[in-house]
């Protein structure tokens, strides 16, 4: 191997370590990933709705209605049976709660078996009459509690079958006895809090 | 002269068929769907021409007061009015099926559910083909 040969070797080396220091050397700082509030909270409900509607259907319905080898009752322990799909969506929802407090979200509604889950905030309720007075659309709004800021949504829950209305306009506890299939009996809250 | 008889023949014999034809049911000239997919957000009534068949009329009522609320959007699955490529299919298996589904209610493939009578037991038998064929009208 001749001198200009190493030579032109070494200064490739040298252009290549430089070229390395640099870039390593004081990491390039990756761009703020950012997600409207909006985008944040529609993504969230096609995934819970998704799951309900698979548990929904591929489970409930199969099971209990078509094969008949199951039941889905609000008394799914002492009944030996499935939990209701709002019942799984609330399990859902508490789980949430425990693990993260970059969002919430409920099942609420203006005419609840329990109590707890009528809307508390304005907000809360304004959504909620809104999205009935307005099927096929979403609520959505900013918010101010306790002095934080959050972004609120809130999604329809429909009844979609015979169960939801038999149940509720039966329950000892419903404020209301006339649901019928396709009403909206509440909506799904989803919070977030924005800086 | 021969040509011009076989000419007249041939005329004859393609008019004829023309003339046999029974015409189609009013039902059936009414209400097709819209062209380039079904209608955006939620689809009711008011939206879609009146019929002129006194049983499609009746339909349309029957349809906003009991079927609009969840086939008026494609809610929980539900075909939604207007959506050709989501009733071909269904249209495909016959009028008397779909009328059956609606009647006794129907669990489809993936586990959706049709409510027997639309979840609204007060409805007649007439009253539920009636709606049935309004939204079928729409949707073809």
């Amino acid at each position: 191997m001749n001198i200009k040969r190493i030579a032109t070797l070494a200064g490739a080396a040298a252009a290549l370590a430089l070229a390395s220091g640099c870039s390593s050397g004081g990491e390039a700082e990756a761009p703020a990933a950012s997600i409207d509030p909006q985008t944040f909270t529609d993504s969230l409900f096609a995934v819970m709705s998704s799951d309900r509607a698979v548990y929904t259907q591929k489970v409930v319905n199969r099971l209990q209605n078509d094969e008949k080898v199951i039941k889905a009752s609000e008394h799914f322990e002492d009944d030996k049976a499935l939990p209701l799909p709002a019942q799984m969506f609330r399990f859902g929802s508490e789980m949430v709660s425990e693990k993260t407090d970059k969002f919430s979200y409920q099942l609420l509604s203006l005419w609840p078996i329990n109590k707890q889950n009528a809307p508390k905030t304005d907000v809360e309720k304004k959504g909620l009459e809104f999205i009935s007075a307005n099927p096929g659309q979403n609520f959505y709004a900013d918010e101010e509690l306790g002095g934080k800021k959050y972004f609120t949504a809130v999604y329809a829950d429909k009844a979609v079958a015979p169960a939801c209305v038999t149940c509720h306009n039966g329950h000892k506890d419903t404020p209301k006895k006339d649901f019928k299939i396709g009403d909206t009996m509440g909506g799904v809250v989803i919070r977030v809090p924005v800086s | 002269m021969k040509n011009f008889r076989a000419c007249l023949i041939m005329a004859a014999a393609l008019a004829l068929p023309a003339c046999g034809e029974a015409p189609k049911p009013e039902a059936e000239q009414e209400n097709k769907a819209p062209e380039g997919g079904p209608l955006e957000g939620y689809v009711t009534v008011d939206r879609l021409p009146m019929p002129n068949d006194p049983h499609l009329v009746e339909g349309r009522e029957v349809w906003a007061g009991t079927c609009q609320a969840c086939h008026g959007l494609g809610e929980a699955g539900s075909p939604k009015i207007t959506d050709k490529a989501a009733w071909a299919p269904r249209i495909a298996q016959g009028i008397e099926t779909l009328h059956e589904h609606a009647l006794q209610g129907f669990i489809g493939p993936e586990g959706t559910m049709m409510p027997e009578r639309g979840g609204n037991l007060a409805l007649s038998d007439q009253q539920i083909f009636a709606a049935v064929d309004f939204m079928v009208a729409n949707s073809r």
